[in-house]
């Protein structure tokens, strides 16, 4: 521990009351190897306070918050809540403080009642009497204004009451500060006003809560404070009033790349449309999901970025157009045929690639790599019968080609790095390549060196005649490859850059 | 953060066995079993006459064994094999005979006696279709193939029941007799016959490209459907085929006793499953095969046979097998993690470290 943590003034000390922070985090750090994950981040909220946080990817929200729920041990640094030190280094310890997480996906049992969830972490009885439970339930919820029946199944609400049901339980427990991971993420915009006025309620009796957040709007009309992160340190602590996009994304990213790989700045000129066949084509189309009035051409032989943050609906553009998700009005056609009616199988065989943002649900991870890499064009590799030559003839040469290092063809991919895998997954689209190549976050998570050959891929997979949308939450991705980006936020497309200068910075403001 | 490390491979002993271990482990407890019998029964266990006999008793199952790998393969399980075996028998010696058979509601069926192709073929494609009704409830109507094949298994048995009304029937073919207990030279024709079903099975699972897709719709069944793989159509053929290997080693089982019942191969259903599994076949799909069930028979027939060959009380022999299947999955659990360790020295497969950041700064995914 720092000796600057140790040697400050114990909690004892003699201050007023109103003073005490809520919550105090002082010089948390964390460390990944040599890579500081947060940088001596100290924080103070008040009781009652709600405090958005901003930051791009890798700015350490994440690990703060795991931090907090006691998912992750600081390497330094100390929580207190109302002026005494807390144990955070274990769930537990995290729950006992008083500290709850409501993350994206969402902890409950569907097929459990809403009083059997909100009561699942405060009671400790061998038997359960389900009347008693569902009156004291339906107490709380009273006390809470939240109007639900207490004896209906959780996964039957919407997904909004679902997460006031999983605060509630926060709150039952006896939570004084709850983070919400980006709550609104799957919300229609009429249950998010529902929660954030159950949370501005519930903040009004004194309950702290953790915003994160990236979108503006969200943070400016419910959020007292916001505190902006980037690469591991808290940048500043400001007040929402007077907050525009661009001064958020400016304190977000600094004056400068503070290193390399964030190419924030990195401009890029888009080439001019040449205006070919069309390949894939949605004319005001309504998505299952959130996404909505969705305009999109890809020509031939062109790389359209989709890029937009996590949750957007961006993927479910990526699906759609692999018939794997319903187009609820207006039109998307695919190589000639309604998505939709066509599905995934015809669409395949149209000539449709698809690498989900999910690798690990299109690779077979027992099987070796070179199954993997010839799973989509056995046909190609082998015309007759599989001769397992062919294919690790095939599969050797693009381990060779797109680095996937110390790899064999009979390797098990489950063996493989997170980046490997994603090459052989790309692989599998370069053995014959398809006529429209649809990526979904094809470099997340992947250090410089890996994302990088995956680029050359996806280009090389464009110059073999593939037609890609490559969908993305980074923005350098996008602007590296795209030759048209655009960009969405909540479902809608909100800029269509094109035959201008672009960087990657333009494209964070146009979603925040 | 750094790039994965690039050490070089160097082809080990380690790694060899590890590629390996899944057909070590079988082999090695089938090497112990032979040692054991070989000992204990010095004067019977290592013959001529009873290897002959050991190949003969577990042919049959290697027929059932066949369609019932590849039901594995997917992930999937059919619980059907044995009462289907029982009923092609009983349809076999009806079709033969030229009895009348019922039809359900729909009055009698006869045909001429003595007809030697339908009284094969005919069980077959009842047990071929038996599969495909198992694969229609599973594709279409999502029943998971445990109970969508429990509930051919009913029908089966049920079916074997109301055709030779509880009766031993005695009108086998000659070609099924010759074939269930026929010899060439030294050799039993039933384990020739089922040694090239095997080898066939065998060929198509490694060079088709049907079989590579059973082996992918089993390991990830999604990845196989982003894929193009037309997975239903792969359920079915395998089910359909399953069916169908059934009702043939039905067909040789009464070729083999000399005369058909409605539950004369009843009890093959768990020894199948056992051979298969004890072959080192995963009852997850995706990993295993003919060699692996080939070497799981052996396990089973050399068990089954070795306890005879001992003088131990008989009606504790069901029961010391079990324990012996327990140690010999043991055993292939053990080689399991001995090949996981492994793998572990091979390069390239400390990719993740578990504690590393799922926010790497900079590059990682979104916060």
């Amino acid at each position: 521990m720092p000796s600057h943590v140790a040697t400050k003034p114990n909690p004892t000390q003699v201050e007023p009351a109103s003073a005490t922070p809520r919550l105090r985090l002082r010089g948390l750090s964390k460390h990944y190897g040599g890579v500081a994950a947060l940088r001596d981040v100290t924080l103070d909220l008040r009781a009652g306070e709600v405090m958005a946080l901003f930051g791009h990817n890798g700015a350490g929200k994440s690990t703060l918050i795991k931090t907090l729920a006691g998912a992750e041990v600081p390497d330094a640094g100390t929580v207190e809540i109302d002026g005494e030190e807390v144990d955070t280094t274990s769930p537990r310890g995290a729950l006992e403080a008083g500290i709850r997480v409501v993350y994206q996906e969402l902890s409950l049992f569907g097929e459990l009642s809403v009083a059997e969830n909100m009561l699942s972490g405060s009671r400790r009885a061998a038997f359960l009497d389900r009347r008693s439970m569902v009156k004291e339930c339906r107490e709380h919820l009273e006390t809470m204004g939240l109007n639900v029946d207490p004896t209906v199944a959780v996964e039957s609400l919407a997904l909004g009451e679902q997460q006031m049901v999983e605060i509630g339980r926060a709150l039952f427990s006896g939570a004084k500060v709850v983070v919400l991971d980006e709550p609104t993420s799957a919300l229609s915009p009429s249950e998010a006003k529902l929660l954030f006025e159950f949370v501005s309620q519930m903040s009004s009796r004194g309950i702290t809560f953790i915003l994160i957040s990236h979108f503006l709007d969200e943070i400016m009309d419910n959020a007292d404070r916001v505190t902006v992160m980037r690469s591991g340190t808290v940048v500043d602590t400001v007040p929402v009033e007077g907050l525009t996009a661009a001064a958020l994304v400016h304190l977000a990213l600094g004056e400068q790349d503070v290193r390399e790989g964030t190419f924030a700045d990195v401009e890029r000129q888009l080439p001019t449309p040449v205006g070919g066949k069309v390949v894939a084509r949605a004319t005001s189309a309504d998505l299952e999901g959130v996404v909505r009035g969705l305009d999109l051409e890809i020509g031939e032989g062109e790389i359209v970025a989709l890029y937009g943050e996590l949750g957007c609906g961006h993927e479910d553009v990526a699906e759609a157009l692999f018939g794997a998700r319903r187009v609820v009005s207006g039109s998307l056609e695919v190589l000639g045929q309604k998505a939709t009616a066509a599905g995934p199988v015809r669409l395949r065989r149209a000539g449709v690639g698809y690498v989900p943002a999910d690798r690990r649900s299109a690779l077979a991870l027992e099987q070796p790599i070179y199954r993997n890499v010839t799973l989509a064009a056995l046909d190609k590799v082998c015309p007759w019968f599989v001769r397992v030559a062919n294919e690790h003839r095939v599969t050797k040469n693009f381990i060779e080609r797109l680095g996937i290092r110390g790899a064999s063809a009979t390797k098990e991919v489950g063996l493989l790095s997170g980046g490997n895998q994603q090459k052989v997954l790309i692989s599998r689209w370069l053995v014959d390549a398809p006529k429209l190549l649809v990526l979904a976050e094809p470099t997340r998570g992947m250090d410089v060196g890996a994302k990088t050959d995956v680029l050359k891929a996806i280009e090389q997979a464009r110059d073999e005649g593939a037609s890609i949308l490559l969908v993305t939450s980074e923005p350098e991705t996008a602007v590296a490859l795209g030759d048209r980006i655009l960009t969405m936020r909540r479902g809608v497309v909100t800029r269509t850059f094109q035959d201008e200068s672009v960087r990657g910075r333009d494209l964070l403001e146009a979603v925040a | 953060m750094s790039a994965p490390s690039m050490t070089r491979t160097t082809p080990n002993i380690k790694y060899w066995m590890a590629a390996r271990a899944r057909i070590l482990g079988p082999l090695f407890a089938l090497v112990v079993l032979l040692v054991v019998f070989t000992a204990m029964a010095p004067t019977t266990f290592l013959t001529g006459a009873n290897l002959t006999n050991l190949l003969t008793q577990v042919s049959v199952l290697a027929v059932m064994a066949v369609g019932l790998t590849m039901v594995l393969l997917l992930g999937e399980i059919d619980l059907s094999v044995a009462n289907l075996s029982s009923f092609a028998g009983v349809a076999c010696a009806t079709f033969f005979s030229g009895n009348a058979f019922g039809l359900f509601l729909f009055g009698e069926g006869k045909l001429a006696p003595g007809i030697e192709w339908i009284a094969i073929f005919g069980p077959v494609a009842l047990g071929m279709l038996m599969g495909w009704v198992s694969s229609l409830m599973i594709n279409k109507a999502g029943i998971p193939s445990f109970v969508a094949t429990l509930a051919v298994f009913e029908i089966a048995s049920g079916w074997a029941l109301y055709w030779s009304q509880g009766n031993t029937l005695y009108d086998i073919p000659g070609a099924v007799k010759w074939m269930g207990s026929g010899s060439l030279g030294p050799i039993p024709v039933i384990a020739l016959v089922a040694a090239v079903i095997l080898l066939v099975a065998h060929l198509v699972l490694q060079r088709t490209k049907f079989g590579r897709s059973i082996y992918m719709v089993g390991a990830n069944r999604r990845a196989a459907e982003l894929s193009g793989v037309p997975v239903q159509k792969v359920m079915r053929n395998v089910f359909v085929l399953s069916g169908g290997l059934a009702a043939f080693a039905g067909v040789l089982n009464v070729g083999r006793l000399g005369s058909a019942q409605a539950e004369l191969g009843n009890d093959l259903l768990l020894p199948a499953i056992a051979a298969v599994v004890l072959g080192g076949t995963s009852l997850f799909g995706g990993v295993g095969g003919m060699g692996y069930t080939v070497i799981g028979l052996l396990i089973y027939g050399v068990l089954d046979n070795g306890l005879d060959q001992l003088d131990i009380d008989i009606f504790l022999k069901p029961f010391i097998r079990g324990v012996f299947l327990i140690l010999a999955l043991l055993l292939n659990v053990l080689a399991m993690r001995i090949a996981r360790r492994a793998s572990e020295f091979s390069p390239e497969a400390s990719a993740p470290t578990p504690k590393a950041p799922e926010e790497p700064p900079l590059v990682g995914a979104a916060a």
